[in-house]
């Protein structure tokens, strides 16, 4: 099926709301096959438009002349609950209308379907408002929604990763890691509360720079190792 | 047709006005690696010499029982740069490296603890040699090198190949008590991204009345299970068991924090090592200084330079920090493989999500 389902026929007669109308031509301009759909809708409502109305029949047409002739009692007000079989009550409402039956049954067919004639026009606009309503109802709340939805995000509580603590744990995992290096993971990261002082009495030199034999080191980085030998 | 529409009409308007239930699915987070057991190191490839691995394996041993120190330099290369010091190591046996680095005119002067890993009883680290060296088996080829000298002492060489061929790492370790007194790393370029190595080194008697480490916060001693591993993925945890490049987890813990639990993701291939730390929550950048917004693996992150790199990055109500001691490639590789936010801004997903925002609002206990 197409996107607009429905509202074709809604949008052809023109009794959308205007911003539900708006959006579904946005919606008909960008995509082929819901104008096709909907200019397929419109020629069948302008192949309707031009036919002739059929004319009534000479039964209706005497019929409704009948209704201007003073007739019988007005026939009991149609419930339209009591239309449902009711086999209890059967025998106490079947009197009352028992004499005017034929003429009720005539008038009533004839009133319905006079009723039928008369209201549908009323009927249908009043479809086509509900309907109209209620899309303007479901493309308000679309509407709202889309406005709501803006950027996701904001989906928990605010909150800064204790970055100092991590490193220490991490220097605690990793260091115990053989082969690595565990300056790596925690010195040039992480810090005591305090730097406690380190003994370096009696150190022997036990090697110079030269001797290790490294690539060239950067800039920045200041031996303060003497060699000597 | 016409006569139907308004009821199918009306029907669907409140079809839609009470369809938040429905539409709204939270995308199932598909979980990274449904294997709750533990990575265990697998067979030595073929191609490693055993007598490499042999003196790897008491390199792993050696800091155990030995008190020395000595000095040695780090240094680091990354894509913005280089970082290098000097540090100050002194060892103490059966319990830790106090690492000390010398003041520079950039990086002040401090000092850390690594406490050691192997031979340690009741520890809070628990024995990693024998794992992670089995990753390092595992994902490298281990022979051996020639004898070089190292701040004056005779050093044997082994080296570790990636199974592709290229060197990946180089070891000089020292042939009398087989401590490790040089480390180079390589990237898959062949450059240098890692090299450290003592200038000097003094092996010392231990004394009685040894200085003890210094106080530092113990580490989160709630070590995570492989079944708690696979109820906190059921919850929504990301926690994967494998990072690319061959990065395995190794170690897993938890701590509450007051803002709520961090889980602790420890990660290795051997060379390389990668904590993954994961809060529930949205990343609140008011209290952290020294950060940068940038791009890396394609998202939006936050970063650190430095060694550890530092990244951090929140998706679907989730906080990740990554601190990674890795290649600049494999870092990038590990934040593309992590969850990040897919901020889609088409019709139907604000909608969706709009109606997600406004169920919430009704439903109190949405």
């Amino acid at each position: 099926m197409t996107h607009l389902g429905d509202r074709v026929a809604a949008l052809v007669d023109g009794e959308l709301s205007h911003d539900a109308r708006d959006r579904l031509l946005a919606h008909v301009a960008g995509c082929p096959r819901c104008r096709e759909e909907v200019d397929a809708a419109r020629q069948v409502k302008a192949r309707l438009a031009r036919l002739s109305v059929p004319a009534p029949s000479p039964a209706l047409t005497a019929r409704l002349l009948a209704l201007a002739e003073p007739g019988e009692p007005i026939p009991p007000r149609r419930r339209p609950l009591r239309r449902l079989p009711r086999p209890a009550a059967g025998p106490r409402s079947s009197p009352r209308p028992q004499s005017a039956r034929p003429a009720v049954g005539s008038t009533g067919v004839s009133t319905r379907r006079g009723r039928v004639a008369h209201s549908s026009a009323d009927r249908l606009r009043r479809f086509g408002m509900t309907g109209a309503g209620a899309f303007s109802v479901a493309g308000l709340a679309l509407g709202g929604a889309f406005a709501v939805g803006g950027q996701s995000g904001n989906t928990g509580v605010p909150l800064t990763p204790p970055v100092d603590r991590l490193e220490v744990e991490h220097a605690a995992t990793t260091g115990g890691v053989p082969l690595t290096d565990p300056a790596f993971s925690s010195v040039l990261g992480s810090r005591l509360s305090q730097p406690a002082t380190v003994a370096n009495s009696g150190v022997l030199l036990r090697g110079s720079v030269g001797s290790v034999g490294l690539t060239p080191v950067q800039p920045g980085w200041l031996p303060t190792v003497a060699p000597s030998r | 047709m016409r006569l139907r529409r308004s009821f199918t009409g009306t029907v669907a308007a409140f079809a839609i006005l009470a369809a938040p239930a429905l539409l709204l699915q939270a995308p199932e987070k598909s979980p990274a690696n449904s294997s709750p057991r533990w990575q265990e190191p697998g067979p030595r490839p073929p191609a490693s010499d055993l007598r490499a691995l042999v003196l790897l394996e008491r390199a792993v041993r050696a800091p155990t029982g030995m008190a020395y120190e000595g000095t040695k330099f780090v240094s680091a290369w990354s894509s913005t740069g280089t970082t290098s010091l000097v540090v100050d190591v002194r060892h103490f046996p059966r319990s830790g490296t106090v690492t000390r680095v010398r003041g520079t005119a950039t990086s002040p002067a401090g000092e850390t603890f690594a406490p050691d890993s192997a031979g340690v009883p009741g520890g809070a680290t628990p024995d990693y040699g024998a794992g992670v060296l089995g990753l390092l088996a595992r994902n490298y080829d281990v022979t051996l090198g020639g004898q070089e000298q190292v701040a004056g002492r005779t050093a044997r060489v082994v080296e570790a190949y990636r199974p592709a061929g290229a060197l990946a790492a180089r070891f000089w370790l020292d042939a009398r008590t087989g401590l490790l007194l040089r480390r180079e790393v390589f990237d898959r370029s062949g450059r240098t991204v890692r090299a450290s190595a003592y200038v000097l080194l003094r092996l010392r008697r231990p004394d009685p009345g040894e200085h003890l480490p210094p106080m530092q916060p113990a580490p989160w001693r709630e070590r995570v299970s492989g079944s708690e591993l696979a109820g906190l993925r059921a919850d929504g945890w990301t926690c994967p068991q494998e990072l690319p490049h061959k990065l395995s987890l190794y170690d897993a813990r938890r701590f509450e924090d007051p803002q709520g639990p961090i889980v602790h993701l420890s990660y290795s291939d051997g060379l390389s090592t990668v904590s993954v730390f994961e809060q529930r929550g949205q990343l609140e950048l008011a209290g952290l200084t020294g950060w940068r917004p940038t791009h890396i693996g394609g998202a939006d992150v936050h970063l650190r330079e430095g060694v550890p790199q530092r990244i951090t990055w929140s998706a679907d109500g989730t906080v990740y920090t990554v601190l990674a001691d890795a290649a600049p490639e494999t870092v990038a590789d590990i934040v593309r493989s992590l969850p990040h936010e897919r901020v889609d801004n088409g019709t139907l997903a604000r909608v969706r999500r709009g109606l997600g925002r406004v169920a919430s609002w009704v439903n109190p206990f949405g």
